[in-house]
């Protein structure tokens, strides 16, 4: 090992020689060589994973005769690019004779798919080198941009296109069409296509609502792709597989294997994978080689079964690199291309660690800081040999005196033949589904869950426990399963609704934003899931199975709900199912691969004596052994308990989705029915309440449950009339009428705006309280994208999360999962305020993310749009720091003595900051930062003078409810508060500037 | 409701001459399987009671009533039917002719680093599994089928073994 160790050391050293000189002899062949392409592209063409497609003039297609540093290269492209185009993603075809490449040339208004046929130049290094555009002028070749090509071994083509071919017509039944943007609000998303070999016949096979990217088709005839898996805090790219017609869509590898993101993932030739493993940003697409044993690992910490020992990944690098470093002091490497021809080689593009130290001032001290960057990547094509660790350059880019190289060179191919894959041709599917545009998912049960505390004991809350007396009996699992305990499906049968943790399942779809004004980030509100509308319900059987018809081509959630309409656990990814695709699954988190722990029917179960009546294993009736008098659905070998329901025909309602949550319980004769037999929780206790469709009425899922229909929840239109009816806001106005907390507004309506534009109520319940340091007694502050940013804690309202919100146990009396006792309200018992359905309704806005918007358009086709304060305004300020001529001076010159979290003049005696644990109002001499605090004060634009804001200097002494305090005389840190003055007053130039300030925004937000 | 009885035939010709004679046409990928070994051998086991479980059960992968995935079979299927050579086509997108072993009509009843809704159903010492796992492996061309005299042995579904 210590020779090996020793050997590669010497290797890469001679490398790091050999890329400085072109004439150097190739002295080291591991293994034959072999002709190669790759691209040499700007190097600011090496984005993010988050970045599809970049366009950098400059990049062409290169063939190499040799996999040598002293190989004849020579430009394939140049006649079309000029020099001024760009080209990427070459991939070889399974004989080694073609090259499938995008590149959009000057001109172009997009990229295209290309094709280079390069059997003659194999044989004959001076043949030329045919090009084809692979689509004509009759494909719509300005449609979008095509990359990442790769051939299917039928000889189609898989690719990635933000043409969006089926996503953007589905857009026009029911909005206005448009492609859709990732979920950064950012760039066009790119989702898989495919398309015949001739260019014919694009059609989209992956719905994601970010990007889909680097397909390859695996020896299966599987396609395997990184998909940017993003909702909510889940941001991440995960390994993907599906058939090439996109049935059979599922995560294969990546989803809790430490790594953030796994890029251009590549089969090798034994069967494992190898990809490219980094943060989400700012590495230059470079990380960590990484071997991933997808066959007997589904994470790095989960085999298959107990027989597979380890971890299921590893770097093949003799040094290794950190996967999760902004700053890698030992390299990057990127696109791996695994060589097949018995070598255990790979072809890598990699640079080698180039830091620089870096001193800037700290945004948060203050204070200058050294750290260590990375500087510009010179990325180069190396061979690694993985038996041996030994890395070898081939093609290093040229470089300046600074060693800086413009250009890298990246996306290496060997062109050399390799087995074609298995032929997977298109599904059959149900037609009667598919020309409904939907699927079936069926789930045998949602309590088969993996070892992450979802769908367990540990899901559950005092409430479910103590007040439901709901448990999820376990049993010993079955001796191979990598876990200890399962749950315990005949027990769950026999177990009373009123006491199952699970009762429905909620579907709802994502909403895509189209970019602009409609779907900004404002829009959307202060939460990080984009825009969601709730598609239906459907019952959950006892066994914990469901089977639901859902919309196919279409992202959506699936959230297990209790019997009030709450999500045990929030939902955090995305699936999908063709049109007639039936997607079966073993439960909701359970693991991926092995046995499902819901057997449905076996020939144990009870048998109905004289049933038997053709001899049939099918014709035999069975029941589900769900106690006494529980014989009234007959089953069939295999159901579970939803399969049963469905399979009966004289049953209503069975696979279709339901506007509201509702049980009956069919599997009891009478006499033993369930006590909650006949439940439904509806919106009848909704008052007034405006359609719940987002442009449609008829399309309203509350009203008629149809296939296209949504339950869209727009805060305003809808929560907010809560708070209006139920005449929350006679208290909670924004003053502490009552003695209540005044910065509970929950006011909001026509001419009551906060400075986001939003509701003030809104703001109130999605923004938390600052956190305060303990030990110092200073507010929390954090750097994020160069804004000083302050910890806050969650606020009323936890997105995602109803269960985890303080709003839902306040108003439910429910101790669920948020902190602090639900009937800690100040001795008001709010559980009478609103009715079942309203704490649905809530629940739900909760659940799928807390947004202000769920549509992207008003009823009229126009986008949906808020206007708040403006920054720019804000900090529109001259040279004089000292003359307070906008609102930033004033605030920092004004109130900064006593509010500021850092550059204090003694940092030493810390401000009472948080000593009534709602100061919000932390200053930090960071414009954005301000900004964004000083708006979260502004609680009525209509009425600048009643915002928090400006209401609280004017006041001292008051003992109600807005009372600022006054400073101590011998604080030097508040020497401008007189004990007997307020700290401003309303008529002076100060607080006008102030007042005018947020009275800009008042036109934008019809204020009377 | 019942779910539709769906058969989409594709890219497959259809010649119905006479009781067992099916021709069909040659997949894109060069080969194809013996449509007349697994009627007599493959589809059977489909609808066997192998252990308490059937593939063809309502709860597994019967045509019109399951909800298993992909793969449907039709145990009322007649030989030289549409509804077999709907079996055929859907055990075929089942198989990798490259890696027989590693085909999902194998795999999923194995277990074999899969989900498997029905868990274990055959074990690769079972018959079952060899015949198969003999049937993907001997891939015949358009001009064998629907003959491929040369994978039976006489007319048992033995494995020939010369």
């Amino acid at each position: 090992m210590a020779a090996k160790k020793y050997l590669s050391i010497i290797v890469v050293g001679f490398g790091l020689v050999a890329g400085c000189s072109s004439s150097s002899d190739d002295a080291l062949v591991v293994e034959g060589d072999f002709p190669l392409a790759y691209v040499k592209r700007d190097v600011g063409a090496a984005g993010n994973p988050t970045d599809s497609v970049i366009f950098r003039a400059g990049g062409d297609l290169y063939v190499r005769d040799k996999s040598a540093s002293s190989g004849e290269e020579r430009n394939v492209t140049a006649s079309q690019t000029q020099g001024q185009g760009d080209v990427s993603d070459p991939e070889v075809s399974y004989d080694g004779s073609k090259i499938l490449f995008t590149m959009r040339r000057p001109g172009d208004s997009s990229w295209r798919i290309w094709e280079a046929d390069i059997a003659a130049y194999l044989n004959n290094k001076g043949a030329g080198i045919p090009l084809r555009q692979v689509m004509d002028a009759s494909q719509n070749l300005d449609a979008g941009n095509d990359v990442d090509p790769a051939y299917l071994p039928d000889g189609r083509i898989v690719f990635v296109s933000d043409r969006l071919q089926k996503s953007s017509d589905d857009t026009i039944a029911t909005q206005p069409g448009y492609r859709y943007r990732d979920e950064y609000e950012r760039e066009v998303v790119t989702a898989l296509h495919v398309m015949d070999a001739d260019g014919t016949n694009v059609r989209q096979i992956s719905f994601n609502q970010s990007h889909d990217r680097n397909p390859t088709v695996l020896s299966s005839g599987e396609v395997m792709y990184s998909r940017w898996d993003h909702v909510g805090g889940r941001n991440q790219f995960t390994i993907f597989i599906s058939n090439p017609d996109g049935t059979g869509l599922f995560v294969k590898y990546g989803a809790h294997s430490g790594v953030t993101s796994f890029l251009s993932p590549r089969e090798m030739q034994n069967g494992k994978v190898i990809a490219d493993a980094m943060p989400l940003s700012r590495t230059s697409e470079g990380g960590a080689l990484m071997v991933i044993d997808i066959n007997n690992f589904s994470e790095a910490g989960e085999p298959v079964d107990t027989s597979v020992t380890g971890s299921g990944q590893s770097q093949p690098t003799f040094v290794s690199v950190d996967p999760g470093a902004r700053v890698s002091t030992t390299g990057r490497y990127r696109t791996p291309y695994p060589l097949w021809d018995g070598s255990n080689r790979v072809l890598v593009t990699k640079t080698l660690p180039r830091l620089q130290d870096v001193t800037e001032i700290s945004l948060i001290t203050g204070l200058p800081e050294t750290n260590q960057q990375e500087k510009t990547p010179v990325y180069g094509i190396w061979v690694l040999d993985m038996n041996t660790q030994v890395e070898r350059l081939v093609v290093n880019p040229p470089v300046d005196s600074n060693g800086d190289a413009g250009l890298m060179i990246t996306d290496p191919i060997a062109l050399m033949p390799r087995p074609a894959p298995n032929v997977i041709s298109d599904k059959t599917l149900d037609p009667v589904l598919a020309a409904r545009d939907t699927a079936v998912l069926s789930v045998r049960t949602v309590y088969d869950t993996d070892r992450r505390n979802h769908m367990n004991n540990n899901t559950l809350t005092n409430y479910d426990i103590n007040t439901k007396g709901a448990t999820i009996p376990t049993v010993p699992a079955p001796v191979d399963d990598t876990r200890s305990v399962v749950a315990d499906i005949p027990m769950l049968k026999t177990m009373s609704a009123g006491t199952r943790a699970a009762r429905f399942v909620r579907i709802a779809k994502a909403v895509p934003t189209p970019g602009g004004s409609g779907g900004a980030r404002e829009t959307i509100g202060e939460t990080d899931f984009e825009m969601q509308q709730i598609v239906g319900y459907q019952e959950i059987a006892p066994d914990g199975s469901l089977s639901i018809e859902i919309p196919a081509d279409t992202p959506v959630g699936i959230s297990v709900i209790d019997e009030k309409g709450r999500q045990l656990q929030t939902h955090t990814s995305w699936i999908q199912a063709r049109p007639g695709e039936t997607r079966t699954c073993n439960g909701c988190h359970s693991p991926r691969r092995g046995a499902a722990i819901n057997p449905g029917i076996t020939s144990s179960d009870t048998i109905v004596p004289g049933t038997d009546m053709t001899g049939n294993m099918n014709d035999i009736r069975y029941y589900h052994d769900i106690g006494p008098g529980g014989d009234q659905l007959p089953a069939k070998l295999g159901q579970v308990m939803s399969e049963t329901r469905v399979d009966v025909d004289n049953f209503p309602g069975d696979i279709a989705l339901r506007p509201h949550p509702r049980y009956d319980d069919v599997w009891h004769a009478m006499g033993s029915k369930d006590p909650a037999d006949g439940f439904e929780l509806n919106y009848a206790g909704l008052s007034a309440m405006p359609t719940m469709a987002s442009r449609d009425p008829a399309r309203d899922c509350s009203v008629t449950w149809t296939v296209d229909c949504t339950i869209t929840i727009d805060y305003p239109d809808h929560i907010q009339a809560i708070w209006n009816a139920r005449g929350c806001t006679a208290c909670h106005d924004g003053v502490g009428s009552g003695g209540t907390d005044p910065y509970l507004d929950l006011r909001g309506g026509v001419g009551i705006v906060a400075a986001t534009g939003r509701y003030p109520s809104y703001e109130t319940l999605m923004v938390g309280p600052v956190v305060i340091d303990p030990a110092t007694g200073l507010p929390v502050l954090q750097e994020n994208n160069g804004v000083v940013e302050v910890q806050r804690e969650t606020g009323m309202v936890q997105t995602g999360f109803a269960r985890g919100s303080r709003l839902v146990e306040v108003l439910s009396g429910d101790e669920l999962a948020a902190a602090g006792a639900a009937n800690d309200t100040g001795g008001t018992d709010h559980t009478v305020m609103v009715n079942a359905s309203e704490l649905r309704l809530i629940s739900e806005w909760a659940d799928i993310g807390g947004q202000y918007y769920n549509s992207p358009f008003n009823a009229d086709g126009s986008s949906r749009f808020v206007s708040g304060l403006s920054e720019a305004s804000f900090s529109n300020c001259d040279a004089d720091p000292l003359n307070n001529d906008c609102p930033h001076e004033v605030l920092i010159n004004r109130c900064g003595s006593c509010h500021l979290a850092i550059g204090r003049p003694d940092d030493t005696i810390a401000p009472d900051f948080g000593s009534s644990g709602i100061d919000r109002f932390v200053l930090t001499n960071n414009t954005p930062g301000d900004f964004g605090v000083t708006i979260t004060l502004v609680n009525d634009v209509c009425t600048p003078a009643n915002s928090y804001l400006l209401a609280y200097p004017v006041v001292y002494n008051t003992g109600g409810a807005i009372d600022h305090p006054v400073g101590t005389p011998d604080d030097p840190l508040t020497p401008l508060v007189d004990e007997s003055a307020a700290v401003m007053t309303a008529v002076e130039a100060d607080f006008l500037t102030l007042s005018n300030w947020i009275a800009e925004a008042q036109a934008a937000n019809s204020c009377p | 409701m019942r779910l539709a009885v769906s058969l989409f035939v594709g890219a497959i010709l259809i010649l119905v001459t006479g009781c067992e004679a099916v021709t069909v046409e040659d997949g894109p990928g060069g080969n194809t399987l013996c449509f007349n070994y697994f009627q007599s051998c493959i589809n059977p086991i489909l609808d066997e009671n192998i252990a308490g479980k059937t593939c063809s059960a309502s709860g597994c992968h019967r045509q019109g009533e399951a909800f298993g995935g992909a793969f449907r079979t039709d145990p009322t299927a007649a030989d030289g039917s549409t509804e077999m050579l709907a079996n055929f086509i859907s055990a075929k997108g089942a198989t990798n002719l490259n890696n027989a072993a590693n085909s999902k009509l194998l795999t999923k009843p194995l277990v074999s680093g899969i989900l498997h809704g029905g868990g274990v159903v055959f074990t690769t010492a079972d018959p079952q599994y060899s015949e198969i796992l003999y049937w993907i492996n001997n891939s015949v061309t358009a001009q064998d089928d629907p003959i491929c005299d040369n994978l039976f042995n006489g007319t048992a579904c033995q494995i020939y073994n010369p």
